[in-house]
């Protein structure tokens, strides 16, 4: 009992103490949590393999990815010189699957990031300004929301006309409205919070509270979604080369790969099947980091 | 309920002229006339003009917009350009078609989903959680038009069990042209099951997760009370999902009726778009759309019905 009184005197205080105040920030415990994550560290380092071997793709291969001889059409996996075959042409198809990475991945991930300019900036200055702002912005998103994703990308690459740059062009209108809900749910019920409205009460202009303190608390859930995003844009992405409304061929890419070997499948029908299976292996990739990262950051959406 | 109702159905109305609007928009600004198509180079500018005043494309951008706008109103979206048969009549005929794919495919999915879900929300945490999850996870991750190419690979080449392309001939048996329908049935299925699952867990969970579970709990109600407590809140968002997946598979089925030849709407469309084939590609497009708006204000009148807290 009387020591009692003895220990409110200031003293040190006990060493496990001092370990809790360390100050941890939430970005170090998203950090901490995901190294302790196996399936998303598995997965980050499938995507890196995959980035690795397109980005490095001369390294990695020793032909050329449009070299090919008809002596060779379609040899099966596992041939001497073409471990993984040849395509319809003679190429080699292991050449051709990295090469196709580049543009495969520029063409599923420059969508999305475009659309995460557009589409958030618009989100934050409708969920910012409220009032009638907010209302014309949201609703001519609604218009494109009025239509199926994959109908608008091909109606406006088919409009267009194939090419790379208009398969980007087309992914990015698509993705604008959904970044741009996305962002204005979240900014919208930030501003109500306290911490906010303390803010503005204490004089900090518009461009300040948003640089300060929208930013970097609508960052997790918006980046959360745009990581899913970038999964549906590979699928589409080399869908329109499939449909033969993206990239063109003899240029390697998933899509267009998997389409010129549409007929093999009567005989290499593995082969003809490796396209399709990068493909799903990176946009499975990014789905399960997406995953990752949304319980690392403890998001919830209902987007 | 009838004013909430209403409300959403005037709504509607701005969304739809706005997507007529982007349709029309979007023809008109494409690189490449039409009318090129089908002349030949050498063709006299007489010809050209008239063949311009035939189908409408000499009078100006708005006056073009506003007639193509009562025709469509009327039910009349002119004449393909490609074989010069009535746009509606050759719509119709490729949209029931897309839609009985989208119907059989919309119930596979999403029975299998809600199963995947319920289960994996059921188990959270164990090997049954975990193995749901992966099937979902792999069904939203699957390129539709690949599977396709695999589902073929596996039972029309490597065995001889399902035929691959088409419909089959008219002059079959009704049972004997079902078997045709299997394979895009299962590929269009499985975007939905997987997206379906993963939703319905997530939902499923955050539900079980609230104070009023564990009141009820508290307070005794059976196993079965509670859980039909967890479906009914659960039930509305899930809903509304559901119906945007249909929508996807009735405006999104473009990717997989061209695997499978399929002649459906989204054959249609693709056919259109290489043959430049405007009144059907404008008809198309804007009818899918509207579908889609439709669909969505069913979605939003049947959630406020389920959860009253919707209708404000």
């Amino acid at each position: 009992m009387l020591d009692a009184s003895a220990s409110s005197t200031p003293s040190a205080p006990p060493a496990d103490v001092i370990a809790t105040r360390v100050p941890s920030g939430y970005w170090r415990g998203v950090a901490r949590r995901l190294a302790r994550d196996p399936v998303t560290l598995g997965v980050s380092l499938v995507l890196a393999g995959i980035v690795t071997i397109s980005a490095f793709a001369p390294v990695v291969t020793s032909g050329h990815p449009y070299a090919g001889s008809v002596l060779h059409r379609l040899e099966p996996i596992g041939t001497p010189g073409h471990w993984l075959g040849t395509d319809e042409n003679g190429r080699d198809m292991w050449t051709r699957l990295c090469y196709g990475g580049r543009l495969s991945l520029f063409a599923g991930v420059a969508p999305v990031m475009i659309a995460l300019f557009v589409g958030g900036g618009l989100g934050l200055l409708a969920g910012y300004a409220g009032g009638i702002v907010n209302t014309i912005l949201m609703r001519l998103m609604d218009v494109f929301y009025a239509f199926p994703s994959v109908l608008l990308a091909i109606a406006i690459c088919g409009l267009l006309g194939n090419g790379l740059g208009n398969a980007v062009l087309a992914l990015s209108v698509v993705f604008v409205p959904p970044l741009a809900r996305i962002t204005e749910t979240v900014v919208a019920q930030l501003r109500r919070r306290d911490f906010i409205e303390a803010a503005r009460a204490s004089g900090s202009t518009a461009f300040q509270v948003i640089r300060h303190h929208m930013l970097i608390n609508a960052l997790g859930p918006v980046l959360v979604y745009a990581t899913s995003l970038i999964s549906v844009s590979i699928i589409l992405a080399a869908g329109l080369s499939f449909l033969g409304l993206g990239v063109t061929p003899p240029r390697p890419e998933w899509g267009v790969m998997l389409n010129a070997l549409r007929e093999a499948i009567y005989v290499q029908p593995y082969v003809a099947a490796l396209p399709g299976l990068m493909i799903f292996l990176t946009s499975m990739c990014f789905n399960l980091m997406s995953d990752g990262l949304r319980s690392a950051m403890d998001v919830r959406l209902n987007a | 309920m009838l004013e909430f109702a209403a409300r959403r159905l005037l709504l509607a109305i701005p969304v739809l002229f706005g997507v007529s609007l982007v349709v029309f928009a979007l023809v008109h600004i494409a690189p490449g006339n039409p009318i090129d198509m089908l002349l030949p180079p050498e063709a006299s500018p007489r010809v050209i003009a008239e063949v311009k005043a035939a189908f409408g494309f000499d009078k100006p951008l708005y006056v073009q917009y506003l007639l193509w706008l009562r025709n469509a109103l009327t039910g009349s979206f002119g004449v393909s350009i490609f074989n010069a048969q009535p746009v509606l009549g050759q719509l119709l005929v490729a949209l029931g078609n897309t839609l009985i794919l989208a119907i059989l495919a919309a119930t596979l999915g999403f029975g299998l989903g809600i199963g995947l879900g319920l289960l994996a929300a059921a188990h959270h945490g164990s090997w049954r959680d975990k193995l749901c999850s992966a099937v979902a996870t792999i069904g939203v991750s699957l390129p539709n038009y690949w599977a396709a190419i695999v589902l073929v690979m596996f039972t029309s080449v490597l065995h001889n069990w399902l035929p691959a392309q088409g419909m089959g001939a008219h002059s079959l048996p009704w049972w004997d042209r079902l078997q045709y329908l299997v394979l895009p049935v299962i590929t269009l299925s499985l975007i939905p099951m997987g997206v379906v699952g993963r939703f319905v867990r997530a939902t499923t969970l955050e539900v079980m997760g609230q104070e009023f579970v564990s009141a009820l709990a508290a307070k005794g109600l059976t196993r079965r009370g509670i859980i039909r407590h967890v479906c009914k809140n659960a039930a509305p968002p899930v809903l509304a999902l559901m119906g945007l997946q249909f929508g996807y598979l009735l405006g999104g089925s473009i990717l997989v009726e061209t695997v499978f030849n399929w002649p459906g709407s989204g054959y249609l469309l693709n056919l259109a778009i290489f043959r430049r084939d405007i009144p059907i590609l404008q008809a198309t497009i804007v009818l899918l759309a509207f579908l889609f708006v439709i669909l969505n204000l069913l979605v939003d009148i049947a959630q406020a019905a389920i959860d009253p807290r919707l209708r404000r």
